[in-house]
């Protein structure tokens, strides 16, 4: 009993081995050709026979079917054509689901076309890449899309060899240029950013800023809060507490009652930190401002209370400066 | 000179020529699987037949429609396959049989002719 098992395992592993020597037969042939064989096999094991070797078994077992062994040669071309006959049929379904969708795609590259020629011509918005960039002239790009779509349908129709190889430049081209566009437009480099923002950081965008903490002016003199500001790189605007109206004319001497950013929040430089003031008490004979700018009168008011931003990066007690890229 | 291999018959060419002729006459006595065909054969006295090439040589009549072919499962294995000889076979075979006659009495003749002439 324990001798038949081991027959019937034995046949089978030596099917298996023969049926890998035969897979570069279509399947179909391999399992026509080495059904059953397990129990003949086994018969033979248990008639005492001996096995050749899987490779001149399966040998065999070709001749007797009239069918050939295959060269290594042979071999891998049969794979290939097996791998072909897999493949074709799904490339033929995709070929024909593009076919169907060639005149959807000859009206997008033509709109894509108007959005590349938008961009080129028209001030670059960075926010939108390379779409939208006909914002403001809708008319004219409308008449450039027809233009571009009436070209593309024709070379999309056109089968000659001339028209297919125009087609295939123009679309290295529409890939060129959108590559160029939306990386320029992405990912500005560092150059073109300093020279977007002449280097000043209180210049800079909402996109970058330099941080610093706003410093603590309540109960100053408008003179000692604006000297603390502008080293800051901070700005500033009075407003009267009372009627919350702006104040532009300012004694030195006036006293901060409070401020609009409270004291070691981290703001972006050359922000304004509104100053709150009691506007009834704000002339100060005499008095005088310390920022360079700003204009001061006979009555020792300043003509402007908004200092533009001097120094970008300076010390002063109870505030740092942190920068972020 | 050559060793006494050279000098015997290539029983496997000869065996090529006629196995498609044993095969169906060992089947028209009997239904049989694979390996039962190539017993009969190997009792009849073709004990050098390879197994695998029997087997290849079933797959092929039956799909020449000489042979038909059933599935008998097995409690203790693998199911066996087993194989009859059609009416198609009947007749191959009845051919086959009747140009085996007389390619062998041809040779029978040629080879008589030249025992007469070495005596």
């Amino acid at each position: 009993m324990s001798d038949h098992s081991d027959h019937i395992k034995e046949a089978a592993t030596f099917a298996e081995n023969v049926r890998r020597e035969l897979r570069s037969f279509p399947a179909d042939v391999v399992a026509d050709l080495t059904d059953g064989l397990e129990s003949d096999i086994a018969s033979s094991l248990a008639d005492g026979a001996s096995l050749s070797a899987p490779e001149s078994y399966a040998h065999d077992l070709l001749r007797g079917a009239g069918l050939e062994p295959m060269s290594i040669s042979e071999k891998s071309e049969s794979l290939l054509m097996q791998t072909f006959a897999k493949v074709e049929p799904l490339w033929s379904k995709v070929r024909d689901l593009t076919e169907g969708l060639a005149p959807a795609w000859w009206v997008f590259r033509a709109w894509i076309a108007t959005q590349i020629l938008g961009a080129m011509i028209n001030e670059v918005d960075s926010s939108y890449g390379i779409i939208g960039q006909w914002g403001e002239m809708p008319i004219g790009a409308a008449i450039v899309f027809v233009l571009f779509a009436v070209l593309s349908i024709r070379v999309g129709k056109a089968s000659s060899s001339k028209w297919k190889m125009a087609t295939t430049v123009s679309h290295l081209v529409f890939i060129a240029l959108t590559f160029m566009i939306l990386s320029n437009e992405t990912y500005p480099s560092f150059e073109r950013y300093w020279e977007t923002h002449d280097g000043n950081p209180a210049n800079f965008s909402n996109n970058t800023c330099v941080k610093t903490q706003v410093p603590d002016v309540t109960k100053a003199s408008a003179m000692t809060a604006e000297a603390v500001l502008s080293q800051q790189s901070l700005g500033f605007v009075y407003l009267d507490q009372t009627t919350m109206r702006r104040v532009d004319r300012v004694s030195t001497s006036t006293e901060i009652l409070a401020q609009s950013i409270r004291m070691g929040t981290e703001i972006c430089m050359g922000q304004e930190v509104e100053l709150f003031i009691d506007d009834s008490f704000t002339s100060v004979p005499g008095a005088t401002s310390l920022v360079p700018d700003g204009q001061t009168d006979a009555d020792g008011e300043m003509s402007s209370t908004t200092i533009p931003v001097k120094s970008p990066i300076t010390t002063v007690p109870k505030a740092t400066t942190t920068t972020r890229p | 000179m050559g060793d006494a291999s050279d000098r015997r018959l290539d029983r496997s060419q000869l065996l090529k020529g006629v196995l498609d002729l044993a095969t169906l006459s060992v089947l028209a006595e009997e239904d049989g699987y694979g390996y039962d065909v190539v017993r009969r054969l190997r009792v009849h006295g073709l004990t050098d037949v390879a197994e695998a090439s029997v087997y290849g040589t079933l797959r092929r009549l039956f799909s020449m429609g000489v042979l038909t072919s059933y599935v008998v499962p097995s409690e203790e294995g693998p199911h066996r396959k087993y194989y009859g000889i059609s009416p198609t076979g009947h007749e191959w075979l009845r051919e086959q049989k009747s140009q085996w006659i007389e390619f062998r009495d041809v040779i029978n003749t040629i080879s008589e002719t030249n025992n007469k002439g070495d005596k």
